[in-house]
C-alpha cells in the first residue's frame, strides 16, 4: 500500500519533472501535453491544405468560422498561413490559457496553500477543495451570518483535523499534488466529475442553514 | 443506439468519416469542422416551460419583458459537407440575467432572485435551409461558471444529435471556466465561441449574435436538402 501510493507520488513528480523541463521558463503547468497536442491541432489543420503546398491560404479554409484564426496565424501578413506560423500561434494560445488558467486564482489563492480558505475572488470555478465542506461560492451564496461563519469554520477544521488522521503524509502530499494540478490538467483531479453549471453539491433547500441533515 | 445499415447520402457518409480521419492530409477532407460537443450540465429544465417558442423575452402574453441584453440569436445547423440540416430541433437554455435556471434544483432555493420574465429555454425547428433564430438575452456568468455560455441541443425528433454550449468571444471569464479549458485544440474553442454585436439601428442596444452549428453526426434521411451546398 505504502508503496503504491510512493510509486503515484513518484508518476506525479515526474509528470511534473516534464512539465517544468518541456517549456520554456515561466511557462505554467497544465500545458505539458501542449507540445504532443499542438501537432495534432496543427495537422488537423494542415488538413485543409488542398494544393500540398504546406501552407493555408484563404481559399482553402472552406470553414468561414477558422477565416479569424488564420488571420491571427498569419505572422508575416503575406495572405498564406505556414506551418510554422499555425505553430507557433497555437503554442501561444494553448500557453497563454494554462497562464490565465493558473493566474485567474491569483497569486496564493485558495488552491495553492493547504488550509487557504481564501473568501471572495474569483477562484470558484474549479471543483471544491478535498474535504472542503462548502465551497467558496456556495457560502457566498448563502450568505451565512457571523455565527453561522465561525460555526462552519470550527467545522471545518475539525473535519481537516480529522481528515489528517486518517490519510498517511504520503497521501495529503498525493491529494495536495492533484489539487494543484487542477482544472487547467488533463481530466481533473480524482475528484468529483466536473460535470457542467456546478450548482451547490447538496444544494438542500435551506439556504442560510449550516449543512443539515434531512 | 442503432448504426444505419445504409446510408443513402454519400458525400454526408464520406464526410462523417473524413471527420474521423482528420490526420490523414487530404483524404476526405472536410469542408466545415464538426461544433466540439460539451458537457450539457445539470439545468437542462425539469420542468418545462408551458412558452417553448423562440422569443425567449417575452413569456407567454406577458407584457413585460425579461432584464438582459436582448439578443437575437441566429445561425444555421448544417453538415460537415456545407448541407443545411431541414427539420432539426434547436433547444437552447441559459440562466436569467439574474443567474437563476428555470430548474427547480436552481430555482427553488433563488425564487428572490428570479427574474420571472425570462423564459429560459426555447425551441425552433429548421426549415429547408437550416435555418434557426432565438430571442433571448445575452448570457451572465453563473456561480462557478465565470464563462457566460448558452446550452443547446439539436436533436431529430427525439434523437439527440449534439449538445454543447456557445460562449462569448472575448469573455475574460472564458479562460478561467472549467468547461471551456475542457476544449484543448484552440480549434475547437474558435468553434463554440460567438460574437454579440450592437445591431446599430437598434435603439433599444439590442445585440445580434451569429453562429452556425455542424453536426458531425449523419442526420437522418432526407433531412438535409439536397443540392444546396452551402460555399463561401
Amino acid at each position: 500500500m505504502r508503496s503504491i501510493s510512493r510509486s503515484f507520488v513518484l508518476v506525479c513528480l515526474l509528470m511534473a519533472a516534464t512539465t517544468v523541463l518541456g517549456q520554456q521558463p515561466g511557462n505554467p503547468p497544465g500545458g505539458n501535453r501542449g507540445s504532443v497536442n499542438v501537432e495534432m491541432f496543427v495537422a488537423r489543420l494542415m488538413n485543409f491544405d488542398q494544393n500540398g503546398d504546406g501552407r493555408l491560404s484563404k481559399d482553402e479554409i472552406t470553414d468561414p468560422r477558422l477565416q479569424a484564426m488564420l488571420a491571427r496565424a498569419d505572422a508575416d501578413g503575406d495572405g498564406t498561413v505556414s506551418k510554422d506560423e499555425l505553430t507557433e500561434m497555437m503554442t501561444k494560445e494553448i500557453t497563454a490559457r494554462g497562464a490565465a488558467g493558473a493566474g485567474g486564482r491569483g497569486p496564493g489563492g485558495p488552491r495553492g496553500g493547504p488550509g487557504g480558505v481564501g473568501p471572495g475572488g474569483p477562484g470558484f470555478e474549479a471543483p471544491p477543495k478535498v474535504g472542503q465542506i462548502l465551497p467558496e461560492f456556495v457560502r457566498d451564496s448563502l450568505e451565512l451570518n457571523a455565527r453561522q461563519k465561525k460555526m462552519l469554520e470550527a467545522l471545518q477544521a475539525d473535519v481537516d483535523e480529522r481528515l489528517a488522521k486518517i490519510l498517511t503524509a504520503d497521501q495529503m502530499q498525493q491529494v495536495e499534488a492533484m489539487q494543484r494540478r487542477g482544472p487547467g490538467g488533463p481530466g481533473g483531479p480524482g475528484g468529483p466529475p466536473p460535470d457542467g453549471d456546478r450548482p451547490p453539491r447538496r444544494p438542500g433547500g435551506q439556504p442560510g442553514g449550516p449543512p443539515a441533515s434531512e | 443506439m442503432s448504426m444505419p445499415l445504409f446510408v443513402p447520402n454519400r458525400r454526408l457518409f464520406l464526410g462523417t468519416l473524413g471527420a474521423s480521419l482528420f490526420s490523414v492530409r487530404g483524404l476526405f477532407a472536410e469542408e466545415l469542422l464538426r461544433s466540439p460537443a460539451l458537457t450539457e450540465g445539470p439545468f437542462y429544465p425539469n420542468k418545462m416551460p408551458l412558452d417553448q417558442d423562440n422569443d425567449l423575452i417575452i413569456l407567454g402574453d406577458s407584457t413585460t419583458p425579461a432584464v438582459g441584453e436582448i439578443t437575437h440569436l441566429t445561425g444555421r445547423v448544417l453538415s460537415t459537407s456545407g448541407s443545411p440540416v431541414r427539420n432539426a430541433t434547436v433547444e437552447i437554455w441559459q440562466c436569467d440575467a439574474n443567474a437563476v435556471y428555470l430548474h427547480t434544483a436552481d430555482s427553488n432555493r433563488k425564487q428572490d432572485q428570479q427574474d420571472k420574465n425570462f423564459q429560459g429555454f426555447g425551441r425552433f425547428t429548421t426549415g429547408s435551409a437550416g435555418e434557426y433564430r432565438f430571442r433571448t438575452i445575452k448570457p451572465v456568468p453563473y456561480p462557478g461558471r465565470p464563462a457566460p455560455h448558452i446550452h443547446v441541443k439539436v436533436k431529430q425528433g427525439e434523437r439527440e444529435l449534439l449538445t454543447t454550449q456557445f460562449m462569448i468571444r472575448g469573455h475574460e471569464g472564458n479562460l478561467r471556466d472549467f468547461v471551456f479549458q475542457q476544449l484543448r485544440d484552440p480549434v475547437d474553442r474558435e468553434l463554440i465561441l460567438v460574437d454579440f454585436k450592437p445591431i446599430a439601428e437598434s435603439k433599444f442596444g439590442e445585440l445580434a449574435a451569429s453562429f452556425d452549428i455542424v453536426l458531425g453526426q449523419t442526420p437522418d434521411e432526407g433531412s438535409t436538402a439536397p443540392g444546396r451546398r452551402v460555399v463561401r
